[in-house]
């Protein structure tokens, strides 16, 4: 378990949420990538590949993959099988034309960090509980 | 970011809720990579089938109907998950075939071309040297960036018509020349390059690059724009390229330095045994493995990869138990009727596929086991959705598996 700590960052999408870390040290895809069914991580070359991200802090360093991924993750979003907060090294377009349109479509606030002072993918760990706050760009690792 | 009186008009909803919407994601989109600004685009290129925009992307769309949307600047749309005309034939299940029509509804009614292709540039979509566009599907963004130079980011699912609908987008990565300068060169050093070379090629420099940009030497200067598509599909399905520069071929690097007078960070050669190495990487199936399907026509075919089918398979027809599929662009077929090269095919046993492609539609109804294909883009991807072995082979390979003398 990690040592209890805030980190500060740049907020990108606003909204409050607390969950238990999964970390992807590789970059990440939602496009076959992630289930939108039920949550699962299904890219075979995914070292999440098994896990599931429904309700979690999902926490990898950037997105990647088809430009198809933005549907890919709306749709878990929209059946509620999203991660409750992400928190990104560098986010890109894919991963925050989803989460915005998850607010504007479904009104589900989920919020998305980067640019962490501290290198979040060494600090977090599996199994750590997270507050990711989107409106002032702080993450805490609770417990 | 800095927006103008006019994109606040588009942002406060004065142009309509369509439009406010769309806005809001160029903004929220925009400042989440610190864009200063948004820029005019000439046109787009939008995804628009079922297999991946899901539920989700039906709702986004149909959203944007109801709010009034239309595009603001000329607009094409990537292909179906379904053959409208000949989607049972092709075993599509009617609740899935009923998904993409309410897409399709969605996406006319926008004013979008209904183009259905994924080779926009061959016509209804062709950009000028230096335009700014905003293109969606990895195999048109390479090209559009490379072999024409227009300019394009990898423009994902949502922002693509919300471009289309404001005509903007933040001006980011691509848009900017200090971005667009190659840092990786790749020495091919292979003189008699065939058609299947160039996807696999393709597939060589895309698992490489990660996300910088190549620059290729040694490509001759009598390549064709199809073996130009077939290499930037590989390259970008192998990888994340959505730029590369040819040495004295396309523009960006026949007029100017492509390096912008910076030494190459890395330079590879390749030869003829990486590509061989490369080739039979791609290929999944062991050869013992009886082969269910032969498909070609990723990216879409042109007439003139139509033309070069067709005299091939002359005296030739399809084996008994044997599935051969051939996707093309609308364009292509009707152009192939006129030259009258379509009906023989067909029968002789082709089945030809229009405005969709095996590796977006639910081929896995049939339960092939083993597919074979001379298209890299499809080796890779078909494998992801489908759960079949393949085998890469050139066309002629693929026809003389799928077909018999007659």
């Amino acid at each position: 378990m990690s040592e209890k700590r805030t980190i500060r960052g740049r907020g990108v999408t606003p909204g409050s949420a607390t969950g238990e870390a999964v970390v992807s040290e590789a970059a990440f895809m939602f496009a076959h990538g992630v289930e939108p069914k039920n949550g699962d991580v299904i890219d075979i070359r995914s070292p999440l590949l098994g896990e599931n991200v429904k309700g979690k802090v999902l926490i990898f360093p950037f997105g990647k993959g088809s430009t198809t991924g933005s549907a890919w993750f709306l749709e878990a979003i929209r059946q509620g099988n999203g991660p409750c907060a992400v928190i990104n090294v560098e986010t890109e377009p894919i991963i925050a034309t989803a989460l915005i349109l998850g607010r504007l479509l479904y009104d589900r606030r989920i919020p998305l960090v980067d640019r962490l002072e501290a290198d979040i993918l060494t600090v977090a760990r599996k199994g750590d509980t997270i507050t990711v706050n989107g409106d002032t760009g702080e993450v805490a690792i609770v417990s | 970011m800095i927006l103008t009186d006019e994109e606040k008009a588009y942002r406060d909803g004065q142009y309509g809720e369509a439009k406010r919407l769309a806005m809001e994601l160029l903004i929220g989109v925009g400042d989440s990579f610190g864009a200063q600004r948004l820029i005019p685009v000439s046109s787009v290129h939008i995804l628009g089938h079922y297999g991946s925009l899901h539920q989700a992307g039906i709702d986004f769309l149909e959203r944007l109907v109801s709010g009034g949307g239309q595009c603001e600047v000329p607009t094409t749309v990537d292909p179906s998950s379904i053959d409208y005309d000949r989607w049972e034939q092709f075993k599509v299940p009617r609740e899935y075939m009923e998904q993409q029509r309410r897409l399709q509804v969605a996406v006319e009614k926008l004013g979008v071309i209904p183009s259905w292709s994924c080779t926009p540039y061959h016509s209804l979509n062709v950009p000028r040297f230096g335009q700014n566009v905003a293109w969606a599907e990895s195999s048109a963004i390479v090209y559009a960036n490379s072999v024409i130079g227009a300019r394009t980011n990898r423009t994902p699912f949502g922002l693509d018509i919300s471009a289309a609908l404001t005509g903007r987008i933040a001006e980011t990565g691509l848009y900017l020349d200090e971005n667009r300068r190659g840092t990786l060169l790749y020495d091919i050093q292979i003189n008699d390059l065939d058609d299947l070379d160039y996807p696999t090629l393709g597939a060589i420099v895309g698992s490489r690059s990660g996300s910088k940009i190549p620059v290729i030497k040694g490509l001759p200067l009598t390549v064709t724009n199809d073996q130009l598509k077939c290499f930037g599909a590989g390259a970008a399905s192998a990888g994340a390229v959505a730029l590369y520069h040819a040495l004295g071929i396309t523009p960006e690097a026949k007029y100017e330095d492509p390096f912008g007078g910076k030494e190459p960070e890395q330079v590879h050669v390749i030869t003829r045994a990486e590509l061989d190495e490369m080739e039979a990487q791609i290929t999944t199936a062991t050869p013992d493995q009886k082969i269910d399907m032969v498909t070609m026509g990723c990216p879409l075919l042109s007439i003139e990869e139509m033309k070069a089918i067709y005299h091939k398979m002359k005296n030739r027809r399809v084996k008994q138990g044997m599935h051969f599929w051939i996707y093309l662009t609308q364009e292509t077929y009707d152009l192939g009727k006129r030259l009258g090269i379509i009906e023989p095919l067909e029968s002789s046993g082709v089945w030809f596929s229009t405005r969709t492609c095996a590796t977006i539609s639910p081929v896995k109804t049939w339960g092939f086991s083993h597919v074979m294909t001379n298209s890299a883009k499809c080796a890779l991807v078909v494998p992801s959705e489908h759960n079949v072995k393949i085998t890469y082979a050139d066309t002629d390979a693929c026809i003389r598996t799928a077909t018999e003398e007659q």
